[in-house]
C-alpha cells in the first residue's frame, strides 16, 4: 500500500555529446520525462531546442515504398554507418528506380486481391515473362461468371490459370502463341476480363538484391528521428544541453551508471523541490492488492504526495462479492480461473481473490455448487449447529441478512470518513477535517444515528435519545456542516463572513446541509444490494437445482451448465454493483485522485 | 403469419427498397459506368451483389449480368419457400433468356457460325440460372448445324418450332414467324404455370397480368409496322397472339384493319388501359407499354396478399427497374443528353 518514491533527475552534458545522452536516456527505460517547456522558467532562461525532423520524412518514404513493394522492414541492433541528407536522398532515389516504382505498372492501384493474385503469379519471374518471344501472357481478372464459360472455349489455343479469387471476380493468368494472340483476347473481352499490366521487373528479386541496404538505412533513419524526437525534452541552459525527468529512487544509481563513459552530469533532486511540475505516480502493492491498481487507475490515479487506496478497496471490495457470490464450489472456480490465468490480465488477479472470499463465504453459507445442505455435517461439526450456520433461505434470516447489509454498509463509510480524516489531516486540511460531512462531524453525527437506530432496532428504545445527547451529536454537527466554509476560513486566519453575504451563505448551506442528511441515509440504503445479491445468488441456484431434479439423468449437464450461467450473469452483475459501491459510496468520502500515471520513455513511444 | 403471406410480406419489403426518384435523378448525374456501378454498390439495395467489384474499371456488360443474377438469386431465394407452383416463374424468366439464345443461334447458321456469333451467345448464357433451363445451354456453344440445334433441343417446348420452320437454304428462314411462334410458347407456359396456382382470384388476376402483357406487344406491333412499315393488315394479322386482355378480338381486328398508327395509339388511350397511363406525353410506344405494365404490378403489389402474384408483379417490377439502368448507362456511353432519358425512365 504504497506510491513509490521518485526523483527528479537531471542530466547535463554538452552539445557534442547531446544525441548520445538521449538514446541513452531513451534506453535505459528508467526516465519519465518532462517537457522543456514545462520547465523553462523566467529566471532560469532556458530554452527549447526548435528545429524540424527529416528523418521522420525519410522513415516514413521508406515505409511507403516498402509497403508499395510488399517488402517488410526489419530493425537492425545499430546501422553499418551514418549517412548524410544527400546519402540518404541518393540511395531512395536509386531504390526507387531500382524496384521500379516510377514506372506506369506500378503507377496503377492495385487492390490487396490483385496483389495477391501478382504475388502467385511473381513465381513465374516477370521479367522471364516479358522476354518471352513468342508466348504471349495476360493477367487480370474475370467475372466468376465469365470465368465458368472459359471451359466452352476447349478447343481454342490457350492454356490458363487461376490465381486468386473474390467473390465477384477470379483472377488468373492465360498463355498463349502471338498467332492466336489478338483471338484470344477478344474471346476474354468478351467474356470481361479485365487486363492487369505484368509489371516489367521482378521485384521479388530486386527486393532481395536491395532488402540489406534499405534495412541499414531504415534503421538509421529511425535511431535518428528518435533522437529529434526527444529534442523537445531537452532545455538548453547557456550552452549545456540538459534532459530531466522522474526516475525511481531505487533506480537513480543505475540510471546514472547507463550513462558510464558519457561526459554526463546529474543533478537530484526531491519532488517537492520542483513544484512546476506533478510528480508522477507509481503504485506498490503486495500480491494481494496488486490486480486492483487496475481500479484505482479506473477512477483516477493518487497524486504522488497522497495516499495509495488499493489496499482498502481490495479489502472491501472482497468482502463485499465475497458476500454477494456466497458459494464454495463457484468461488473455488473462480480462484482456479483467478490464478491460472493472472498474467492474462488485472482482471483475473480480481477474480482469483474474489474467489477466496466466495469461497469462505459460500463456506460459511454452507454452499456447494447449488448444494446448500452438503456442507451441514462439516458445520455441524465445526459449529455444533442444528442444521447449518446460516440459511440464506430461511424466512426468519431474511431480515438479519438485509439489516446486516446495511450494518456493513455503515462500518465501511465509517471506516472511509476515518480514512478522510486521517489523509485530511495530513495534508493540513483542518477546515475538512473538522466540520465536513466525511470529517469528525459526519463521524459523530453518521455514529450517533447509527448507534441510536441499533439499539432502537436491538431493544426498542435508546439511551442515547435524550435531548441533551440530541444536542451534542447530532446538533452541533449539523451545525458544523453549515458553518463549515466560515470556520474553514477562520482557521486559516481570514475574516468569517464570505464574500456572498451571510444571507445568501445560510441559504445555500441549509440546503447543503439538508442533502447531506438525506445523503446519509441514501448511501446507508445503498448498501441493502449486498443482502439482496446474498438473496439473488441462493434464488437463482434454487432454480438450477430445481431444473436438475426435474430434468432426472440429464441432472449433470443443467448442473453444469445452470453452474457456469450463474457463476457468469451473477459475477458480472455482483463485480459492477460491487465496483459501484466502491467509487460511489466510498471514494467519494475519502478519495480524489488526480495523479499522473508514470510512463518510463521507450524506443516506441518516441516514435 | 404463415410462409407464404411471409414470402409476399417479403417481396413487398425488397420492393420497397427499390431505386427512387432521388436515385434515379443522382444516376442520371453519371459521368461513366464505374460512376454508377460506383453508386449502386454503394447507397441502393445493389450493394451486396456489386460488394467487391472493382468499379473502376467494370465493363457495363457485366454490370448489367450481375444486376439481372441478382434480381434472379432475389427470385431463387423466394421460390425456395413459396409452393411448388412458383418454380414456374423461374423457369418462365428463363425461358426468356432461352429464346433469346435460339434466336441468336439461328441467325447464325445463316453464313456458319463466326467466332464473334459463338462469342456472343456464350457471353449472353445465364450460367447463374442453369438449373432451370430446360435444355443445357452450355452445350449450345457446340453448336454448329441446324440439326445440332434441333438435337439438342429434343424434348423441350421448342423444338416443335425450330423443326418446323428449318428449310434447306438457311438464309431463308422466317425469323419472325420463329420469333412469333417462340412467344407463343412462352406465353403458353406462362398461362399453364398460372393454371396450376389454386387460388381463383389471384389466378385470374395473374392471367390478367400476362394477357395484358401479350396485348400489350400485340399492340406495339400493329403500332410499328404501321408506323414504320406502313405493313398491310395481312402482314400484321400472323404475328399477332390470339390473347386478349382488356380489347376484344374483334377491336384489335378492326385496330389492324382500319386505325392508323396514331390511332392506334388513341385508342390505347382510351382503352381500360387509360388507368394505368401516368404521363401524357407521347414518346414511343415500349415506352408506353413499359408504363402501364409498371402501373399495373405497382397497384397488385400493394393492394394483394396472394404470395405467387406478388411475386410475379415483383418480378415483372424488378426486371422494369434493371432496364432503367441498362437504358441509364447507355445513354452513358452514347451521351445521350439527361432530359431525353429521364423521359423513359419508368418508376
Amino acid at each position: 500500500m504504497a506510491i513509490v518514491k521518485m526523483k527528479f533527475v537531471s542530466a547535463c552534458t554538452d552539445q557534442e555529446h547531446l544525441n548520445q545522452m538521449l538514446l541513452t536516456g531513451l534506453h535505459s527505460g528508467m526516465l519519465h520525462a518532462v517537457p522543456a517547456t514545462n520547465l523553462i522558467t523566467e529566471e532560469n532562461g532556458g530554452q527549447v531546442i526548435s528545429i524540424d525532423n527529416p528523418y521522420q520524412g525519410y522513415v516514413d518514404a521508406l515505409k511507403t515504398m516498402a509497403r508499395a513493394v510488399g517488402a517488410k522492414l526489419s530493425v537492425l541492433e545499430h546501422p553499418s554507418r551514418t549517412y548524410t541528407a544527400s546519402e540518404i536522398e541518393e540511395i531512395l532515389k536509386k531504390l526507387n528506380e531500382v524496384l521500379g516504382l516510377d514506372s506506369d505498372a506500378q503507377a496503377q492501384t492495385l487492390s490487396p486481391d490483385d496483389e495477391k493474385a501478382l504475388d502467385e503469379l511473381s513465381v513465374c519471374g516477370f521479367e522471364k515473362m516479358n522476354a518471352c518471344q513468342y508466348l504471349n501472357f495476360g493477367f487480370g481478372r474475370m467475372p466468376k461468371e465469365g470465368f465458368k464459360k472459359l471451359s466452352m472455349y476447349r478447343e481454342e489455343r490457350f492454356v490458363h490459370h487461376r490465381l486468386n479469387e473474390n467473390a465477384q471476380y477470379v483472377w488468373l493468368v492465360y498463355v498463349t502463341s502471338d498467332t492466336y494472340a489478338a483471338k484470344t483476347e477478344r474471346i476474354f473481352q468478351s467474356l470481361f476480363f479485365e487486363p492487369i499490366p505484368i509489371p516489367k521487373i521482378d521485384l521479388r528479386a530486386r527486393l532481395a538484391q536491395s532488402q540489406a541496404e534499405m534495412d541499414d538505412l531504415y534503421t538509421y533513419c529511425l535511431q535518428q528521428a528518435e533522437i529529434y524526437s526527444l529534442y523537445p525534452y531537452v532545455i538548453v541552459l547557456d550552452s549545456k544541453q540538459v534532459l530531466a525527468g522522474y526516475v525511481r529512487e531505487e533506480d537513480v544509481d543505475a540510471y546514472e551508471a547507463a550513462f558510464k563513459g558519457q561526459p554526463v552530469d546529474f543533478r537530484l533532486k526531491d519532488p517537492s523541490q520542483v513544484p512546476q511540475c506533478k510528480c508522477p505516480t507509481l503504485l506498490k502493492n503486495g500480491w494481494f492488492a496488486r490486480p486492483f491498481e487496475l481500479f484505482v487507475s479506473m477512477y483516477s490515479l493518487p497524486a504522488y504526495d497522497d495516499f495509495d487506496p488499493t489496499m482498502f478497496l481490495a479489502i472491501t471490495y472482497c468482502l463485499m462479492f465475497g458476500i454477494m457470490f456466497g458459494d464454495m464450489g463457484q468461488g473455488l472456480v473462480l480462484l482456479i480461473i483467478g490464478l491460472v490465468f493472472e498474467k492474462k490480465g488485472k482482471l483475473f488477479g480480481v477474480i482469483g481473490r474474489c474467489g477466496i472470499t466466495s469461497t469462505i463465504f459460500g463456506f460459511l453459507f454452507g454452499s456447494l455448487f447449488g448444494y446448500e445442505d452438503a456442507l451441514n455435517p462439516i458445520h455441524q461439526k465445526l459449529f455444533h449447529v442444528r442444521e447449518k450456520l446460516f440459511d440464506v433461505l430461511a424466512n426468519s434470516n431474511t431480515m438479519t441478512l438485509l439489516l446486516g447489509a446495511v450494518a456493513i454498509g455503515a462500518l465501511l463509510i465509517l471506516s472511509s470518513m476515518a480514512l478522510n480524516i486521517w489523509n485530511r489531516g495530513r495534508h493540513k486540511q483542518w477546515g475538512e477535517m473538522l466540520f465536513s460531512q466525511n470529517g469528525i462531524a459526519g463521524v459523530i453525527f453518521y455514529g450517533f444515528v447509527i448507534a441510536a437506530a441499533s439499539g432502537f432496532i436491538l431493544k426498542g428504545s435508546s439511551p442515547l435519545l435524550k435531548p441533551v445527547f440530541i444536542i451534542l451529536f447530532a446538533g452541533v454537527p449539523l451545525v458544523c456542516f453549515i458553518m463549515k466554509g466560515a470556520f474553514s476560513r477562520r482557521l486559516e486566519g481570514k475574516p468569517m463572513k464570505p464574500d456572498e453575504g451571510w444571507g445568501g451563505y445560510f441559504t445555500e448551506n441549509i440546503f447543503e446541509a439538508l442533502e447531506i442528511l438525506l445523503s446519509f441515509v441514501t448511501n446507508s440504503m445503498s448498501y441493502l444490494r449486498v443482502g439482496g445479491f446474498v438473496l439473488s445468488h441462493a434464488g437463482m441456484m434454487l432454480v438450477v437445482m430445481t431444473l436438475v431434479e426435474m430434468t432426472g439423468k440429464g441432472g449433470i449437464p443443467v448442473l453444469i451448465f445452470g453452474n457456469l450461467f450463474v457463476m457468469v450473469l451473477e459475477g458480472l452483475i455482483v463485480g459492477i454493483q460491487t465496483l459501484r459501491l466502491e467509487y460511489y459510496e466510498m471514494f467519494s468520502r475519502y478519495y480524489t485522485g488526480g495523479g499522473i500515471a508514470y510512463k518510463a520513455f521507450a524506443a516506441a513511444e518516441a516514435e | 403469419m404463415s410462409t407464404r403471406n411471409a414470402i409476399s410480406a417479403k417481396a413487398r419489403a425488397m420492393f420497397g427498397e427499390r431505386l427512387n426518384a432521388s436515385d434515379y435523378a443522382a444516376l442520371l448525374q453519371k459521368k461513366s459506368v464505374g460512376e454508377i456501378a460506383s453508386y449502386l454498390k454503394n447507397s441502393t439495395m445493389f450493394r451486396e451483389c456489386l460488394d467487391g467489384i472493382n468499379e473502376k474499371s467494370i465493363h457495363r456488360g457485366q454490370l448489367e449480368v450481375l444486376l439481372r443474377t441478382d434480381v434472379f438469386e432475389r427470385l431463387a431465394k423466394l421460390i425456395r419457400y413459396a409452393d411448388e407452383n412458383a418454380l414456374h416463374f423461374a423457369t418462365a424468366v428463363v425461358m426468356e433468356s432461352e429464346i433469346e439464345l435460339i434466336m441468336m443461334a439461328v441467325r447464325s447458321f445463316e453464313n456458319g457460325v463466326s467466332h464473334a456469333e459463338r462469342r456472343e451467345i456464350i457471353a449472353r448464357m445465364p450460367l447463374y440460372a442453369r438449373e432451370y433451363t430446360s435444355f443445357d445451354i452450355v452445350k449450345l456453344a457446340d453448336v454448329q448445324t441446324y440439326d445440332e440445334l434441333v438435337e439438342l433441343l429434343e424434348g423441350t417446348v421448342y423444338c416443335d418450332a425450330v423443326k418446323r420452320y428449318q428449310t434447306k437454304n438457311l438464309q431463308e428462314i422466317d425469323y419472325v414467324g420463329l420469333m412469333h411462334e417462340m412467344r407463343m410458347r412462352y406465353y403458353q407456359a406462362c398461362t399453364a404455370a398460372i393454371r396450376k396456382y389454386g387460388a381463383r382470384n389471384a389466378r385470374d388476376q395473374m392471367q390478367e397480368i400476362i394477357n395484358a402483357r401479350v396485348e400489350l406487344e400485340n399492340i406495339s406491333i400493329i403500332y410499328r409496322l404501321k408506323k414504320y412499315f406502313e405493313a398491310p393488315p395481312q402482314q400484321i394479322r400472323p404475328l399477332i397472339v390470339q390473347t386478349f386482355c382488356y380489347f376484344t378480338p374483334k377491336e384489335i381486328n378492326d385496330m389492324i384493319d382500319n386505325a392508323t398508327a396514331d390511332q392506334v395509339i388513341d385508342r390505347l388511350h382510351s382503352s381500360k388501359y387509360r388507368r394505368y397511363i401516368s404521363s401524357t406525353k407521347f414518346t414511343y410506344i415500349e415506352h408506353y407499354t413499359k408504363q402501364i405494365s409498371y402501373n399495373m404490378n405497382y397497384h397488385f403489389i400493394e393492394t394483394n396478399t396472394a404470395p405467387n402474384l406478388v411475386l410475379m408483379s415483383y418480378l415483372l417490377l424488378s426486371d422494369i427497374e434493371i432496364q432503367n439502368v441498362v437504358d441509364i448507362i447507355e445513354a452513358v456511353r452514347y451521351g445521350i443528353s439527361q432530359e431525353h432519358i429521364r423521359a423513359l425512365l419508368v418508376y
